[in-house]
């Protein structure tokens, strides 16, 4: 019978277990994506907050999910976290990134606009099915991803651009 | 004593199925994919709240602990495998060849992988580089048609996260 269970109260304690679960969900998404770029501190701190939004929080709600509608905030307060996670942490872009850029003709060009602007490329002459291409290598601070994307999409239409994520061993040549 | 085999098993399979999901879950989260991150992470946590944590008050057995902690261990070779089946997203493959890079071009445009070819050093000589950007469900195929170009070359494969154009073999 779904009437009983469509209560007021009954939906504020579905509505309060589905707002508990997205922030300790959003607190453990960041956690392990800082853990996989091997952000130490930031982790430790997520880590921290999860942890105690758990114990304080969650764990006393686990009792109470006797109902369907509660088990429902639950699922669907989880999975929200997890997605209100990975967009902060894609809002924030902490870290670097590496573009592979590849053009048939307007190599050069790419490059000079692209160091006009302050970003390092190294350019390679490389060849492909049709003749000489040229390879631009360009690592970047991840939120400077979409910019270049752009800058090199306003030379050349057709290049090929591919992102890796990367962890910057030592020096070279950072656009702040 | 059948009680305690059949309650060890059910919470075996029940860990299996929320820790597949959890880890099909983590997987998502590292590719950016949103979408399939909320399913698997509702399924998840549905099936931990809805199963999973009626019998974790019962777990007072060595049995059905051991039923538990190999249910958690199986859940995420399960998941593992699963996701490597899905295979969603793509792969860039950087093979270095000492002697038969041209051949090995030559073997992958005809099996209609994109290449780019760049000329380098190595230790001895002259070696190539391909660039060889390919989905992620043909890795494996392309790998295996490499290794028979061209037996000694070496191969690392990266996880590629965004992708705009270029040639890709459908």
């Amino acid at each position: 019978m779904m009437e009983s269970y469509i209560t007021t109260a009954a939906v504020l304690s579905a509505a309060l277990i589905f707002l508990l679960r997205v922030t300790d969900m959003t607190l453990d998404t960041l956690r392990v994506l800082f853990v996989m770029r091997g952000r130490k501190i930031i982790a430790w701190i997520l880590g921290f907050f999860q942890a105690t939004v758990f114990v304080l929080a969650i764990s006393s709600v686990l009792r109470n999910l006797n109902n369907p509608l509660n088990i429902l905030g639950y699922a669907a307060g989880f999975a929200t976290g997890v997605v209100v996670g990975m967009t902060i942490e894609e809002r924030l872009a902490i870290g670097h990134a590496h573009i592979r850029i590849i053009s048939t003709s307007r190599g050069n060009a790419i490059a000079e606009k692209l160091r006009a602007a302050g970003y390092a490329v190294t350019e390679i002459p490389a060849r492909g099915k049709d003749g000489t291409v040229s390879m631009l290598n360009c690592s970047v601070l991840r939120k400077n991803v979409d910019r270049v994307r752009e800058m090199v999409n306003e030379v050349d239409g057709d290049a090929f651009i591919t992102t890796e994520d990367i962890r910057p061993i030592r020096r070279g040549f950072w656009r702040a | 004593m059948i009680d305690l085999v059949a309650s060890s098993l059910i919470i075996f399979g029940l860990r299996v199925l929320d820790i597949s999901f959890y880890t099909l879950r983590i997987r998502m989260v590292m590719r950016g994919r949103k979408e399939l991150a909320w399913i698997f992470g509702f399924s998840q946590a549905a099936v931990y709240v809805g199963a999973v944590s009626l019998v974790l008050s019962n777990l007072g057995n060595p049995f059905r602990i051991l039923g538990y902690a190999a249910g958690f261990a199986t859940g995420l070779v399960v998941g593992m495998g699963i996701e490597d089946r899905l295979a969603i997203g793509y792969t860039h493959l950087r093979v270095v060849s000492q002697h038969r890079g041209p051949e090995t071009v030559e073997g992958l445009r005809q099996a209609g992988y994109g290449v780019t070819e760049v000329a380098a050093r190595g230790m001895d000589g002259t070696v190539a580089i391909l660039h060889c950007s390919v989905l992620r469900k043909d890795e494996k195929a392309v790998t295996d048609l490499i290794y028979q170009l061209d037996p000694h070359a070496f191969i690392t494969a990266e996880n590629v996260l965004q992708v705009q154009r270029g040639f890709w073999h459908i």
